[in-house]
């Protein structure tokens, strides 16, 4: 276990490796670094000498990956992606253009993230699961039927709807928590009320009609039919065989995103005027500050990565049969 | 129907299950009545789809979703079932009726321990928990006979063989202390050493008092078990007798068919007699009797109204047939021409294995470095001659399909070498062999239409020839013209077969390697499968490397025999040789493993299961389950002894002139 959980972070190193590689490469075929420079020096104050000074201040004076004109080592480290992108890995992310240091940035936008994101994802997760159960106890009734038109319904309404729906009716009509807003502390939860309850709703449908698959295919499978010879109550079977087994495949879905719940919603955030990181990287894209989107696109990776490896962890809890090595 | 005195355990009468399907009603179970009787075991016999399996179900109430009892009813201890509240039945399965299935594999839930899957039976029936609970399934598992059950409790199915799982299936069958147990097809998916001990598990349970109803399509399994045998064919009994008087004379024409098409009956050589046409589908609304289309005797009544039950008095007021035509004598209906195949005399090897080894790395830690190798196939030696039969036989996990891939270099060998024909053969020769697979679901791509899946071998080899030839090969393999265009899985499982067969011609080879070929398909479909092959073999000279477990399949058709235990070849020799004078240990206790159709039992059980190829035990493979073992078989693995006629034994026990 131990051995492959080290075997897995070492193949993490190459990932990463690329995934910056591509995102650097992607960013400045659109973007070269005396764009960047003109974007943030204002049109009229864009002299050729401004812009040598700007990029000489920040480092993006040098090559973009080889330098020629260097010797040696230097040939790979005097370069922009060196300097800028290879340094995270030692957890250094720099500056973000506004002169502020991003590291300290990312802590302080964290909580608020999670505030939404958690609650989020656990109710979420509760109530798919809960629903499902139900519709699978009463499969191939009126009821069944009408939950999956349900079911099919929310997942085909736009999640931009639900946000403004649900702001204008709970907000503006029925003025029960701010429309928008944060604050930390308990006096924060009318804040995070709203987003939380929206962010459920969004996301009922589609995972429930999904776990209502797992667990309809498992409830077809030979070991359940012996449950049943043994005199269980359909309840019991639902319970302990049924959902005990179809855990397996749902982990596979929900453990590989808790990770990333840090990044925030890049849509709730920025909708409920919430200092997340969701509405940090929205904002970083917009001002095409390279340094933070780069940071954020690398703590992605970083986080997607050990969601994976979360979720090959948890199935040796769920999964007797599976032993990692 | 029951000869008992008193009222009868379980009272079927008129059993009728209805499952609405595309295109009409499906009746699965149409008006099945018979009567079990405590401590007695009554066999329902029949083909897939004759609803054997949903009369079961039908009875615990645990039909696949959809299906009803339509019609009926079924009488447990003086329990009406079909209209028992749903609480009360509960009580009655796993309770007053047991039940067990045939897949162990799947059929036990893959993430709870064994204690725990026992556990909750025993809480349910018999309101026992905590250390009682433990210590009665102890006692269960031991009842079983499942070796150091303290342990075994804590583990889960995965870490258990198949005829442990079974063993912890009957185990947990019995926690509720039922009167009544069904077996569906309880050992159907087991080897056959593996399904002589768990027949003699439940022989031993219907000794102590507990009634049986086994549900199978094996006639071997019913001549060791039953006392009575009820034969269905399209949803309904056709008839029901004691076993002696039915393996005596099977009197309707449907089984006396069936046990003409058992590979046992025919002798060597022989053609095995077929039932022409096929199981009427189950939507079909009868008028006459239902077996009238492919019955060879019917009168002109048969085809108008369903014939009767009548008993056949001359022999045995018990036993009776739904048949008008009968009592029919089973040597004068089945005629069957015994024409012998031709056997090529001074055979020269067309396929020489010499010293063939398969070994897969095992790997272990962060850097993945190989720690052991898994000794699939150790040191396979074989010759075959053209227009022969060479049947590999052995039980699940022996490497004999293994095997047979590095032949064809599906695998590449670790070591050995194969020739063809005097050349050494490196890489896959599609032109010169070609294999056939056991499972003719998976082995056809579904989304090709069978022309194009035949065409894609004939290309290979005939180039602009392809149409002429795909109709040429579907001739020979009994399929017809117009089915070109369509799926597979618009075939029967016999015909698909065909289907695989077909392909694997195309390519014109001379060595197909047939891996166990029939195992998936019915008595009646394997015969034509067997029949098949024979003429193409006659006709085309082919020789075949035939992959099985089955031993009646092997005597048939085979022409030599190859014994594979744990890799390596324990006996081989002509088919005469190795079945009627068997030499080494394992291939006798295999060959006395095999239910017979005389119902007697085989005087010594082998016990245990297949030890892992991974970590075979030292000095002779076979010696921890021996019963000749001495000290020499754990030291070394012994030497080849050859015993005249190509027929060699490797076997420390057996000398040249050792006497049987």
């Amino acid at each position: 276990m131990l051995a492959y959980i080290v075997r897995r972070l070492l193949y993490a190193i190459p990932i990463l490796i690329g995934v910056n590689l591509i995102t650097f490469a992607l960013f400045f075929v659109v973007n070269t670094p005396d764009d960047m420079a003109r974007m943030q020096l204002g049109v009229k104050r864009v002299t050729p000498e401004a812009i040598q000074k700007w990029k000489a201040e920040r480092g993006y004076d040098r090559p973009l990956i080889w330098n020629a004109q260097a010797s040696g080592a230097d040939r790979l480290t005097a370069t922009i992606f060196f300097d800028k992108s290879v340094r995270m890995f030692a957890g250094d992310f720099g500056r973000a253009d506004d002169g502020r240091d991003i590291a300290r940035e990312i802590s302080l936008r964290m909580g608020p993230s999670l505030a939404i994101a958690v609650p989020t994802f656990v109710l979420g997760l509760l109530a798919a699961i809960s629903f499902a159960l139900l519709l699978v106890f009463f499969r191939a009734t009126a009821l069944d039927f009408a939950g999956v038109v349900l079911c099919v319904a929310m997942m085909s309404i736009s999640g931009l709807f639900y946000i403004i729906g649900g702001q204008w009716l709970v907000s503006k009509m029925w003025h029960l928590v701010p429309i928008s807003g944060y604050a930390g502390g308990f006096e924060g939860t009318r804040f995070l009320f709203l987003p939380v309850l929206i962010g459920v709703i969004g996301g009922i449908g589609g995972a429930t009609r999904w776990y209502r698959t797992i667990f309809l295919e498992e409830i077809s499978r030979d070991y359940v039919r012996t449950a049943r010879a043994k005199g269980l109550a359909e309840r019991v079977v639902l319970f302990r065989h049924v959902l005990g087994n179809a855990m397996i495949p749902i982990l596979t879905g929900a453990v590989v995103v808790i990770p990333s719940l840090f990044m925030g919603s890049l849509l709730t955030e920025s909708f409920f005027g919430i200092p997340g990181l969701g509405s940090y990287t929205i904002d970083a894209i917009n001002a095409q500050d390279f340094a933070v989107v780069r940071a954020m696109v690398f703590i992605g990776s970083v986080l997607y990565i050990v969601g994976l490896l979360a979720t090959d962890i948890s199935y040796t809890l769920v999964d007797p049969r599976v032993r990692l090595q | 129907m029951s000869v008992s005195m008193n009222a009868p355990l379980l009272s079927v009468r008129d059993l009728a299950v209805h499952l609405p399907v595309q295109g009409g009603m499906a009746r699965p179970v149409d008006g099945v009545s018979f009567d079990i009787a405590a401590g007695e075991c009554v066999a329902l016999l029949g083909e897939s789809g004759c609803g054997k399996s949903m009369t079961a179900l039908a009875i615990m109430r645990l039909l696949p979703a959809g299906a009803r009892i339509a019609g009926g009813t079924a009488e447990f201890e003086g329990r009406v079932l079909p209209t028992l509240p749903e609480a009360a039945m509960r009580e009655v399965r796993g309770g007053g009726i047991g039940m067990i299935f045939q897949e162990p594999g799947t059929s036990l839930n893959p993430v709870l321990s064994i204690g725990r899957q026992i556990g909750e039976a025993l809480e349910l029936h018999l309101g026992l928990r905590g250390e009682t609970a433990r210590k009665r399934a102890v006692e269960l598992l031991d009842q079983v006979g499942i070796p150091d059950p303290q342990r075994r409790l804590d583990e889960y199915p995965f870490q258990l063989s198949g005829g442990m799982k079974q063993r912890v299936m009957i185990a947990m069958a019995l926690a509720g202390q039922p009167r009544l147990l069904i077996a569906d097809e309880p050992t159907t998916a087991l080897d056959v050493t593996i399904q002589a001990q768990v027949l003699d598990l439940l022989d031993g349970l219907r000794r102590d008092g507990m009634a049986l109803l086994l549900i199978t399509h094996d006639l071997g399994v019913v001549a060791r078990m039953a006392d009575r045998v009820g034969v269905m064919y399209a949803g309904q009994l056709v008839e029901s007798a004691p076993r002696k008087t039915f393996f005596a004379a099977p009197a309707h024409p449907y089984s006396v068919r069936l046990f003409a098409a058992m590979p046992e009956t025919a002798g060597r050589g022989g053609r095995l007699a077929t039932i022409a046409g096929n199981v009427p589908a189950a939507t079909t609304l009868h008028r006459g009797c239902r077996f009238v289309e492919r019955c060879d005797r019917a009168l002109a009544a048969c085809h108008i109204a369903p014939p009767a039950w009548r008993n056949i008095e001359a022999r045995d007021s018990a036993h009776r047939v739904r048949c008008a035509v009968m009592p029919c004598d089973a040597a004068a209906t089945v005629k069957v021409d015994a024409q012998h195949t031709v056997v090529l005399s001074a055979p020269t090897p067309l396929l020489e294995v010499v010293d063939l080894k398969m070994h897969f790395p095992i790997r272990s830690g962060i850097l993945q470095r190989v720690v052991g190798q898994v000794r699939a196939v150790d040191g396979v030696s074989l010759n075959l001659a053209a227009g022969r039969t060479l049947a590999l036989v052995g039980e699940s996990g022996c490497g004999k399909t293994t095997a047979g891939k590095a032949i064809l270099q599906l695998l590449r060998p670790t070591a050995g070498s194969v020739r063809l024909a005097g050349d050494v053969v490196t890489g896959i020769r599609a032109d010169v062999m070609q294999m056939v697979f056991q499972d003719p679901f998976a082995s056809l791509n579904p989304r090709l239409r069978i022309g194009d899946i035949i065409a894609e071998g004939v290309r290979a080899t005939a180039g602009q020839r392809a149409p002429q030839r795909v109709a040429q090969i579907m001739g020979q393999v009994g399929l017809t013209d117009d089915m070109v265009h369509r799926y597979p899985h618009e075939f029967s499982g016999g015909q698909r077969q065909r289907i695989a067969i077909a392909r694997a011609l195309a390519a014109d080879p001379c060595l197909l390697i047939c891996d166990e070929p029939t195992s998936a398909l019915d008595v009646s479909v394997q015969a034509q499968i067997l029949n098949l092959l024979s003429d193409l073999q006659r006709q085309l000279g082919l020789a075949y490397l035939f992959i099985t477990h089955n031993i009646a399949v092997v005597d048939h058709l085979a022409h030599e025999v190859a014994v594979m235990y744990l890799g390596r070849i324990v006996e081989q020799g002509s088919t005469e040789a190795v079945l009627r004078d068997p030499r080494h240990p394992y291939t006798q206790a295999l060959l006395a493993a095999v239910p017979r159709l005389d119902g007697t039992r085989p005087e010594t059980v082998l016990a245990g299961d297949l030890p892992s190829p991974a970590n075979p035990p030292a000095g002779c493979h076979f010696h921890p389950r021996c019963p000749l073992a001495s000290a020499a078989c754990a030291g070394a693995y012994p030497p080849p002894v050859h015993l005249g006629d190509g027929h060699t034994v490797a076997c420390f026990a057996v000398t040249a002139h050792s006497p049987r």
